[in-house]
């Protein structure tokens, strides 16, 4: 009778052992972020918290949430437990967004032209790209696509680019994993209005700080 | 049988190729087929083995802390966080969407529909090294001066952009009128101000001031003080 009992009570403490060892990981992981984002918010610029459990991406200045992005969906891939704060080093897209410049006209003695002739193609958010890579340092990067949304075709198209991007970076962590470098990939599919904001929004040398699951 | 022999002739030239096709096509797809699940399958392994060592690394620290004091640690952090937080009045302005909010805490209390900068920009002619960006400034700014019926110093870009010859006298250079009724100076020379292109708010159309409708702005105005924290992003 008493081994079983014995048996019961040391399963119970082991299990409650490490019941309150993950409490303990949770609380640390969690005292971590606010460490990162006490050190991001003592600047007065804009940082980024990307949350992958909840799918937001806050853009925060202070601590002051300032715009929330949604993110449809995500993987990531990688070595490493982002437990730092990472900072923007380049912004790469395809389709670069240009400014236009004004053209003044011939220098004219007391001949105003209206002040209005600058409101056509100023530079706005729709000029702006939804497929773009953030290279961030220490190895991370972001990749942000577009999600397309409607019918089964573009259904079947969202499918085959999550398929291909998780193979070309499993191949790139493989090749990262062999030549003994960081390589972190986080990939978010946004609506195309969003992943637009959100390249429009980004602060120049941001702090990003990552939530993820253990 | 010699028709019989030439149709299946016929028929096999046209059918091989296909067939050849097809082939090559399903050898393809199972090649890539393999290639992707072992690379895939590489990739996870070497992700859940550095990832279990990290955990279990992190676990053995932990068991030395004491909870008492990450709780402790934790509370400090969010006491330092928010203190950064404006206790009063505070401006948010979305340069994409061209909408400036007035908030308090997490509530809006106004919203308004504002022009920002063009993000377009001009060289000077005679200088090709002077050159000027018409972007909205971004991020934490306080709100410096308060002006009634603010006058507009025009700058040497102003001049330039119209193809007028900058004046010499400084008197020349006032407007009046063109800013609205009032004023709140965020520093560096930009301001938020009215407007008398009314039918352009909401489009990026600025030379980087923030341009508010009349009524919008004397709310404002009002509702804003000599350090109201503004947010431009």
């Amino acid at each position: 009778m008493t081994v079983p009992f014995l048996f019961v009570f040391i399963w119970c403490s082991n299990a409650l052992s490490d019941d309150s060892n993950i409490q303990d990981i949770k609380i640390k992981r969690e005292t971590r972020l606010l460490e990162l984002e006490a050190k991001a918010a003592a600047q007065p610029v804009g940082y980024v918290v990307l949350d992958l459990i909840k799918k937001k991406i806050y853009l925060k200045i202070r601590g002051v949430t300032l715009k929330e992005f949604d993110i449809v969906d995500s993987d990531t891939i990688g070595i490493g437990q982002l437990n730092e704060s990472y900072s923007l080093v380049n912004v790469k897209a395809i389709f670069a967004p240009k400014r236009k410049e004004i053209k003044p006209p011939a220098q004219k003695k007391e001949e105003k032209t209206s002040s209005t002739t600058q409101e056509a193609d100023s530079y706005s958010v729709e000029d702006m790209p939804s497929n773009y890579t953030l290279i961030l340092d220490k190895g991370l990067s972001i990749s942000v696509s577009q999600h397309f949304k409607g019918n089964f075709l573009l259904s079947a198209l969202n499918y085959a680019n999550k398929k291909m991007s998780r193979l070309w970076n499993s191949s790139k962590l493989l090749w990262s994993y062999l030549k003994k470098t960081p390589f972190i990939k986080v990939v978010a599919a946004m609506s195309k209005d969003d992943a637009r904001a959100f390249y429009w929004a980004l602060p120049e040398k941001a702090e990003f700080i990552i939530i993820r699951q253990p | 049988m010699n028709d019989y022999n030439s149709i299946n002739n016929i028929d096999n030239n046209t059918e091989y190729p296909k067939r050849g096709l097809m082939r090559w096509i399903v050898y393809a797809l199972s090649i890539f087929l393999v290639v992707f699940s072992v690379i895939n399958a590489m990739a996870y392994f070497i992700q859940k083995n550095s990832n279990v060592a990290v955990f279990k690394k992190e676990e053995a620290g932990n068991a030395k802390k004491a909870a008492n004091d990450i709780t402790k640690k934790n509370k400090k952090i969010y006491k330092s966080l928010s203190s950064l937080f404006p206790k009063d009045n505070y401006i948010v302005i979305d340069t994409a969407k061209n909408i400036l909010y007035l908030k308090n805490s997490d509530k809006v209390l106004y919203q308004a529909v504002v022009s920002t900068g063009s993000g377009r920009f001009l060289i000077d002619p005679n200088k090709q090294e002077r050159k000027w960006v018409f972007d909205s400034p971004r991020g934490e700014f306080k709100v410096k001066s308060k002006i009634v019926e603010p006058v507009w110093v025009k700058p040497d870009w102003a001049f330039i952009e119209e193809g007028t010859n900058i004046p010499k006298n400084y008197n020349d250079r006032f407007e009046e009128g063109v800013l609205g009724d009032y004023a709140l100076g965020i520093g560096n020379g930009y301001f938020i101000h009215g407007t008398l292109y009314t039918r352009l708010l909401g489009k990026p159309v600025t030379h980087g001031c923030i341009r508010v409708g009349d009524n919008d702005l004397k709310i404002v105005y009002k509702a804003a003080r000599i350090g109201t924290k503004v947010y431009i992003f």
